[in-house]
């Protein structure tokens, strides 16, 4: 048992999720490939930051609202605060009082600076993906729900990202089914479905397989009840809901997800959104990975996958890197 | 070096940490030595069935 011989790999995929905006994750991704030997790197999204922070530069100060404590620097000291607040997984805009009081007047401005924020750090993303990356590589991100819709565009037209967002993805030895959309959170993201439609949302992408192909999906949201989907219940408040004297853990996934595996059957599941929900569980043949997130520690939590040339799943291993 | 000092407060002090003895030390010798045995052990175990070597689960990755 403990000496068979290791089956030949023909693909391994390193798969990293949930980076939101961490742009030291994102060159960890990058260089993911050559240190871990990766014929695939897959980014299964929630690649956004969470929010922009705007800066306001006075006499030779520099002044910020990070985490609602304002927080001054001196003006030098520039690209250490936009890292700090970048860590936190924001975008920093320096900016005058004027605008600073017009993105707190006007929503939708704030909206769509944040946006252009978003964009601006993708396309560099994007470019820094074309420098470093071997030619061999594929490079496969894909939106999740924190992602605005306005990436999409953006991603698709980057030549040396692949986005196959609701598509089949063919990688040799298995095909690859992507869908960054769930089951509705507190949060009102743009990518929320009810469960019967979500349902039908990753039937109509895995019906598209070809017959007979081994399957990999890259579902942003974890099967229900799995163990990769624990997250803390929270009230209509946002707070954390306190019972016997502890916070109340619960299983947030969706019960689409978790159905179309079963029945399905694919060889692996690649998953996401919930940062501290990490680890592997079966669903039937299936073998589910959750590698989490710890974005804002500057760590990139990831998972290698290896395959055989017929497509079965040979191993799989979380990193820290 | 605080590491020493504490080391030697252990060593100068028998009658507060306890006398040292030649099975004391062995014993203590081998707890210390056997993870790095035990990792070494179970990573040639693991590389003889899956094609991932288990030193990429820790490889730091260079972000420049």
């Amino acid at each position: 048992m403990f000496f068979r011989r290791p089956r030949k790999r023909a693909l391994r995929i390193y798969f990293a999720t949930d980076i939101h905006g961490s742009d030291r994750c994102f060159r960890k991704f990058l260089a993911a490939a050559e240190s871990y030997d990766a014929d695939a790197l897959v980014l299964g999204g929630d690649i956004a930051g969470k929010g922009l922070v705007p800066i306001r530069s006075q006499n030779g100060t520099l002044s910020a609202r990070v985490r609602g404590e304002l927080v001054s620097v001196p003006r030098d000291e520039e690209d250490r605060l936009r890292a700090e607040i970048n860590r936190l997984g924001f975008y920093s805009i320096l900016t005058d009082q004027k605008e600073v009081e017009r993105m707190e007047s006007e929503p939708s401005y704030l909206v769509h600076a944040f946006e252009r924020a978003i964009i601006e750090q993708i396309e560099g993303w994007c470019n820094l993906a074309e420098e470093r990356l071997a030619p061999k590589v594929r490079c496969i991100i894909t939106p999740g729900n924190d992602d605005p819709k306005a990436i999409d565009p953006v991603l698709k037209a980057a030549p040396r990202i692949e986005s196959p967002e609701a598509e089949i993805c063919d990688l040799g030895p298995v095909v690859m089914a992507s869908c960054g959309d769930v089951t509705p959170t507190p949060w009102n993201t743009e990518r929320e479905y009810p469960e019967e439609e979500l349902a039908h949302r990753l039937e109509a992408i895995l019906d598209g397989a070809p017959a007979g192909s081994k399957v990999v999906v890259n579902f942003h949201c974890p099967p229900y009840g799995s163990g990769l989907d624990f997250a803390a219940e929270l009230d209509p408040q946002l707070r954390p809901v306190i019972r016997g004297g502890r916070p109340s853990i619960i299983p947030v996934g969706s019960k689409a997800v978790r159905d179309v595996i079963k029945r399905y059957q694919p060889v692996t599941g690649l998953h996401g959104h919930i940062h501290e929900s990490k680890g592997a569980q079966k669903i039937g043949s299936t073998m589910c990975l959750n590698p989490g997130s710890d974005y804002a520690a500057d760590v990139l939590r990831g998972a290698i996958v290896d395959f055989a040339e017929d497509g079965s799943y040979i191993d799989f291993l979380f990193t820290t890197g | 070096m605080q590491t020493f000092s504490v080391v030697v407060v252990i060593v100068t002090n028998p009658e507060v940490f306890g006398a040292f003895s030649v099975s004391s030390v062995v014993t203590l010798v081998l707890v210390l030595g056997a993870g790095p045995v035990i990792y070494l052990i179970a990573r040639q175990i693991r590389l003889q069935s899956s094609s991932i070597d288990l030193r990429l689960a820790m490889r730091e990755l260079p972000p420049e």
